[in-house]
């Protein structure tokens, strides 16, 4: 079984200069656990996930930091660099190896320098529940 | 393959009157996405995830609030109770189905009513990444 037979395509970002409040409201929004983060020309730069943002709030240590982590923190500074990708013909096993690997929940999927999709733990453990592998 | 061959037997849990900052914390430290609440039987009476941090926080506008919130706030309130469980006997292929269907990223595991394990996502993508199924 391939990436692309298990990749999602519908890929919801955001822009590198927006709020860590603006990334809070669009990971409940979408209901998504990270978002991968645009620079001004539309390049990927980065990944803002729910544990980037954990990660941040725990390091502030009283009320002002953490409204200042709101409000005046850009995406860009809590964000983890733009990671290591899938290909959509990479097999599935070995993307489960290297998920494991990398200690991350998603490889983003790209073709040709475009982001095309990604490929989750949760799409590794559809395919388990579906028998599938 | 059975969820016991596979699960993780140290599971780090929290209270339910503990604040959701300490929460936030141990998830950070731990490299987490979810803890298991547990009375003090260790009787498991919920669970407290990153996305229920993150809700939170975007449920809050007001900025001085939203800077106590984690503090003023205790497990209890934003936990889910009465989480998914699973049996140690329980197939592999059964304990995924469980999570896909829950949209959840974790099974507790339970046996006599008692807490004896956690599996995750990444415990089912181990075994397809180790091709044990």
């Amino acid at each position: 079984m391939r990436v692309a037979d298990i990749m999602r395509t519908n890929l919801k970002t955001i822009d590198a200069e927006a709020s860590v409040a603006d990334a809070v409201a669009a990971l409940t929004e979408y209901g998504v656990s990270a978002l991968p983060v645009l620079d001004r020309h539309g390049r990927a730069v980065g990944v803002c996930s729910t544990r980037d943002i954990i990660a941040a709030e725990a390091r502030c240590h009283d009320p002002v930091a953490r409204e200042q982590l709101f409000e005046k923190t850009l995406v860009l500074e809590v964000m983890t660099p733009w990671p290591t990708t899938a290909h959509p013909d990479e097999d599935v096993r070995a993307v489960a190896k290297r998920l494991l690997e990398e200690k991350v929940q998603r490889l983003f999927v790209e073709e040709k320098g475009a982001l095309v999709g990604v490929v989750s733990q949760t799409d590794i453990v559809a395919a388990v529940a579906a028998t599938r592998v | 393959m059975k969820v016991a061959d596979i699960m993780q037997t140290t599971v780090e849990t929290i209270g339910p009157d503990d604040t959701v900052a300490d929460a936030v914390t141990t998830i950070a430290e731990q490299h987490i996405s979810g803890l298991p609440v547990v009375d003090q039987r260790r009787h498991l009476i919920g669970v407290i995830s990153s996305t229920d941090v993150l809700q939170l926080l975007s449920e809050v506008t007001d900025p001085e609030r939203r800077g106590n919130i984690l503090e003023s706030t205790t497990v209890r309130e934003i936990m889910t109770a009465k989480p998914v469980t699973v049996d140690p006997d329980a197939d592999v292929h059964e304990a995924a189905r469980q999570m896909l269907y829950g949209e959840i990223h974790r099974l507790f595991v339970e046996f006599d009513g008692e807490l004896v394990g956690v599996v995750t996502q990444s415990d089912i993508v181990g075994v397809v990444a180790g091709a044990k199924l």
